[in-house]
């Protein structure tokens, strides 16, 4: 890995662990607010927010029990699929289309809605040439919001059932939904969307502007509120991108300084979460725990991503091409890479958008070398905990370490007990539908799409490489990420419509086994350590859950992945020799 | 046509999980003041 890369990959670290305390402890005060009932920011946003309230005909005071929690992300979410599917359907007889979309197509409409409602963003549809200012805006920009407050609530609500004592509720979703939005997410893409506009990335209301080149072509240039998608794109773990070829756009990522900028946003909520975590439940060692452990794989995989394509393709050495890096070229692994970020810190961004459920790209991560593709494709069916999406990749992290408290009970033969409250049966099961729900959907749709006619003439490459594509596409819906290997045309009715059955079953049938967790936990009375508790803030605690992590993902997907990018690696070096 | 079939994929799906968290709280039991 080049030197730049390192510096870049320890300026990130540097940049996360100065904010994410303030942060994280700004986080815990909104979501835990104090006895009085009083958070930050109440003068300036609480007018706001009980407006809000009086026109949805909500009670700020009222919290909810579990099933009324998780009724009310539903109902929340299956009114915005369907506007969202209504509003792409009509855009072309609404105002704001100054380059005159037609409606989106029905498949493609589907698929998208409930993409940017599932916080997945996977996107079958190039944005400049099919959607209007108008969706953008209004539509799938407002999901990024509302989708990422909806993520974070849950990890909220999880963290409260955790925390609390004998309590009936964990909190409120109208709330939490709210408070979310208007004190968290708004002010920083506010700040990050002037920073990227002082960097150059364009935000206005233009339609394309068409202009000649040398050779006498006319190309179109795209115009439209760029930046301000891009902020909550980044900051929302959302990752679909305005324009096409999403960050490796010279309009939506044009220097090194907002790239930088671009991997910083994408993990600065998560990895602050951990910090949330350890001030609701009074104990910030519990946080850092989990911290370490989220840490460490991310540092992990992005080292990995960003080695494998500095050094690029082994086949080509065979051939005496030069890959190495020098001052005269960025080196390794070049295809598919922007020469101004360079193989490694593609890698790096590679590793931090599937390590988060963001699904941006600035490379193309069909072109990475097998090893370095692989890297993605295991950080998302590690289900995104490293450091994961905002509030998903905590609830994801809370659950596996719940699942270790317990897989060390069972090796000690004590009644597992996390931050006292007593593990048992309700809560296992819970956490074993949380967790074969997105194997499931991944590799149920995987295995059908790789059969079927219909669904294997849509793909791109032949062989492991091939196979690669479909187990990727279902892998990054499944987990809600996003991000798409190339080559595979995802825009069949067959990809379309069970990519969105995978994207539902990903986020939803995930939510609700969380939620229920959190009101069996909340409910229970704590019990004070004994002699014989499991210490989880210490290091042996953070070296089971991060073997958790990696054995239940091992267990599961390993043989797919053997048939996958492992088997090209193998017949790569094979070529080398 | 195609619009009322996707419409009622969305609509059931979201019907079927509010069947999953009924399903679900049964797993966790009533609580105990309902008891």
């Amino acid at each position: 890995m080049s030197a730049p890369a390192l510096v870049q990959l320890l300026v990130l670290v540097v940049l996360i662990g100065v904010t994410m305390g303030p942060l994280g402890r700004y986080l815990a005060a909104v979501y835990g607010a104090g006895d009085d009932g009083r958070a930050p920011g109440d003068r300036v946003f609480g007018p706001v927010e009980r407006v809000v309230y009086r026109a949805a005909g909500v009670d700020p005071d009222r919290e909810q029990r579990w099933t009324a929690y998780a009724g009310s992300v539903l109902a929340f979410s299956v009114a915005s699929t369907v506007g969202l599917y209504g509003l792409l359907r009509l855009q072309g007889v609404l105002p704001g289309n100054p380059d005159g979309r037609g409606g989106v197509s029905p498949t493609i409409a589907f698929n998208t809605a409930v993409s940017f409602v599932t916080n997945t963003n996977w996107q079958s549809y190039a944005g400049e040439s099919t959607m209007s200012h108008l969706s953008q805006a209004t539509g799938l920009t407002v999901q990024n919001f509302v989708s990422a407050a909806v993520g974070m609530s849950v990890a909220a609500a999880l963290i409260r059932g955790i925390a609390r004592n004998r309590s009936g509720t964990i909190g409120s979703f109208w709330v939490d939904l709210v408070r979310t939005t208007v004190r968290i997410l708004l002010p920083l893409a506010t700040v990050a969307a002037l920073f990227f506009v002082s960097q150059g990335v364009i935000q206005n209301l233009h339609g394309a502007t068409p202009a000649a080149t040398v050779e006498a072509v006319v190309q179109s240039i795209p115009g439209g509120p760029v930046a301000s998608q891009l902020a909550i794109k980044q900051l929302g773990t959302n990752g679909g991108g305005f324009l096409n070829a999403n960050s490796a756009h010279p309009f939506e990522n044009p220097t090194p300084l907002s790239n930088l900028a671009e991997i910083y946003l994408l993990l600065i909520i998560p990895f602050a979460f951990t910090v949330t975590y350890g001030t609701m439940v009074r104990d910030r060692r519990q946080g850092r725990v989990l911290l370490g452990v989220m840490m460490g794989l991310w540092l992990a995989t992005s080292l990995l991503a960003g080695f494998a394509e500095t050094n690029g393709n082994p086949a080509l050495d065979r051939l005496g091409v030069d890959q190495s890096v020098s001052v005269e070229q960025a080196g390794g692994n070049a295809e598919g890479k922007e020469v101004r970020f360079g193989p490694g810190a593609s890698g790096v961004f590679a590793s931090s958008t599937t390590g988060t459920s963001t699904g941006a790209v600035d490379a193309s991560h069909d072109s990475f070398t097998p090893r370095g593709g692989m890297v993605p494709l295991v950080n998302m069916m590690l289900g995104e905990v490293t450091p994961g999406g905002v509030g998903s990749g905590m609830v994801g992290m809370l659950l596996y370490a719940i699942l270790a408290v317990f897989i060390a009970g069972l090796m000690v033969g004590r009644t597992p007990e996390y931050l006292g409250k007593k593990v048992q049966a309700t809560e296992v099961k819970l956490i074993m539908l949380y967790l074969l729900a997105m194997p499931l959907a991944l590799l149920g749709f995987a295995a059908a799409s790789v059969v079927t006619g219909t669904a294997t003439s849509s793909i791109g490459d032949a062989g492991p490489h091939g196979f690669t594509e479909v187990l990727y596409a279902f892998t990054s819906a499944a987990n809600n990420n996003g991000s798409a290997f190339g080559s595979l045309d995802a825009t069949t009715d067959w990809y379309t419509t069970t990519l969105g059955l995978a994207m539902l079953v990903g986020r939803f049938l995930l939510i609700v086994p969380a939620l229920a967790v959190a009101g069996s936990l909340a409910r229970k009375q704590k019990v004070p350590a004994t002699a014989g508790t499991f210490p989880t803030t210490s290091p042996l605690f953070g070296g089971l859950l991060t073997g958790v992590v990696i054995i239940v993902a091992g267990l599961t997907f390993f043989p797919a992945l053997a048939l996958g990018p492992i088997v090209e690696h193998l017949s790569l070096s094979e070529v080398a020799r | 046509m195609r619009d009322v079939i996707l419409l009622a994929v969305i609509v059931g799906f979201f019907a079927l999980t509010a069947l999953y968290v009924r399903w679900a709280d049964h797993l966790v039991g009533p609580d105990e003041d309902d008891r």
